[in-house]
């Protein structure tokens, strides 16, 4: 008992001590995360540090499989008192995609029309102006969505084992949803496009404007970096421009909101459903001539090491061609 | 006031530690899990903060403190938050309203109460820390929500935190044990 005691008081100093020390520590690290460039994900900046794989991810890997089962029930419960939501108002939703149906049967034609006409000017030109979005998507599964005060990301079940990489697009049904920021062998984060730190290039179809979106951790992201002469209207549709060069131009994002003189909001089309798979699109990001020139010297250096190793045996060299000079 | 540290033998204080670490990382993981309806979202973020108001007043402090630290950076991993929130928070959380000053009533309003005050007092610290220290914004709405379903589920979470206790030993071994119990 007595040495329970003087464990207690020497408990009762040190305590405090340690206590303090861990909060010091603790906020120099919520320091180093304070506003600026720290924390801000861009696509390009996820792309240009991105990694096969992200050691960060190693826990994630290990919780996904969990997670997923816990979060199996409430997903349910969401999409049922979505469901139900929805056969409410079937009637109108019938009426109403009727209309559209019809309108875009002949958009549908026009399209194909024109996709014929693009691709004889193409054959004409000897160019290829080909379509930004892969044909190829990774299908994955939303495990946990955490839409918390401070960040807005999602983990989905799909890592480097199904070929996502940093920076890739990830889409819902209707419209981008985010883009990846780390990735694990069988797991992957995905930023929101309402976080934050989230900052995508965007531009208007009808009127080519650009802009800068930015996430506010609120349902409603903002557009930044609007030129001046810029023709942005209310109800614009907001697709990526791909400007970044590393998110493929054309993706549907939302509906531009004005909300003031100088302010414009973004309604974000994949909001308002429980998103439960989303398409992960691997579009390859176009590489700086910088990294690009350092790849190359890498895969030269290990041309060149194999060489001063010598040729493995079994493999023929095959004989040198003499050329015209000798 | 004499202290815990005082009455709770060394092994059984770092057991009840450990037990009180696992079991909030538990939580932490469970926090995760969210839902959206018409556009509000429902989280169970603050989960984990109801675990430290309710930590075993007769753990060791040294163990639980740093315990309480890893949880924290382990939230803020598993959140994408901001690094150092959760362990900040948890930590000021921990400190003053230290394990040996604690109500060991178990009059459930009287509980409910004093989680009611934790939790305003933990949503607006989280919102100055956001204001002053991370110069950035935080959802308002998204954190009020978590903390009224807190405030909702702590009855539950509550009751089943009690029964755990009872299962696994002595109700008492859970909380501040005095010499004249």
């Amino acid at each position: 008992m007595l040495g329970d005691s003087q464990q207690g008081n020497r408990g009762r100093f040190v305590f405090p001590i340690i206590g303090g020390l861990l909060v010091i520590i603790a906020f120099l690290f919520l320091l180093s995360s304070r506003g600026g460039d720290n924390g801000v994900e861009t696509v390009a900046s996820t792309a240009a540090h991105s990694a096969p794989k992200s050691p960060s991810m190693g826990i994630a890997d290990k919780i996904i499989v969990p997670l997923a089962v816990m979060t199996m029930p409430f997903r349910g419960v969401e999409k049922m008192i979505g469901e139900g939501r929805a056969r409410s108002d079937v009637y109108a939703e019938n009426a109403r995609l009727k209309a559209r149906l019809s309108q875009l049967s002949d958009a549908e034609m026009r399209a194909n029309a024109l996709a014929m006409k693009i691709k004889r000017f193409e054959t004409l030109l000897s160019a290829d102006v080909g379509l930004d979005i892969p044909a190829q998507k990774i299908a994955g599964r939303v495990v946990s969505e955490n839409n918390g005060p401070f960040a807005r990301s999602a983990l989905l079940n799909v890592g480097t084992n199904a070929g996502v990489r940093n920076g890739h697009a990830v889409m819902t049904e209707q419209a981008l949803y985010g883009h990846i920021v780390a990735v694990g062998k069988r797991s992957s984060r995905v930023l929101l496009l309402e976080d934050i730190n989230s900052r995508i290039a965007v531009m208007s179809p009808r009127s080519e404007a650009r802009a800068i979106m930015v996430g506010t951790n609120t349902v409603e992201p903002k557009l930044l970096f609007v030129a001046r002469d810029a023709d942005w209207k209310d109800g614009d549709v907001i697709v990526t421009s791909g400007d970044e060069g590393v998110l493929p131009r054309g993706l549907p994002v939302g509906v531009m909101k004005q909300r003031g003189a100088d302010k414009r909001g973004v309604v974000l089309s994949s909001l308002g459903q429980a998103v439960d798979w989303v398409w992960v699109y691997p579009f390859e990001p176009i590489q700086t001539p910088e990294q690009d020139s350092a790849q190359q010297d890498i895969a030269d250096k290990d041309t060149a090491d194999e060489n001063e190793m010598g040729t493995p045996s079994g493999v023929e060299v095959p004989a040198a061609v003499p050329t015209e000079d000798g | 006031m004499a202290g815990s540290y005082d009455y709770t033998p060394a092994p059984r204080a770092r057991r009840y530690a450990i037990i009180a670490t696992v079991v909030t990382a538990v939580l932490c993981v469970i926090s995760q899990i969210g839902m959206t309806f018409d556009g509000l979202e429902f989280g169970f973020l603050m989960l984990p903060t109801l675990a430290i108001y309710l930590w075993p007043t007769g753990a060791n402090p040294i163990l639980s403190v740093l315990g309480i630290f890893l949880l924290g950076f382990f939230q803020d991993y598993l959140s994408y938050g901001p690094t150092g929130l959760w362990p900040v928070t948890w930590l000021v959380l921990f400190l003053i309203y230290r394990p040996d000053l604690r109500d060991t009533s178990q009059f459930l309003l009287w509980q409910w109460v004093g989680a009611a005050i934790v939790l305003a007092c933990v949503w607006a610290f989280q919102i100055a820390l956001a204001k002053f220290v991370l110069a950035s914004s935080v959802n308002v709405k998204s954190l009020t929500l978590s903390v009224l379903i807190m405030l909702v589920v702590f009855p539950v979470f509550y009751l089943i935190r009690e029964y755990s206790a009872r299962l696994f030993g002595n109700r008492n071994d859970f909380y501040y044990e005095s010499p004249a119990r």
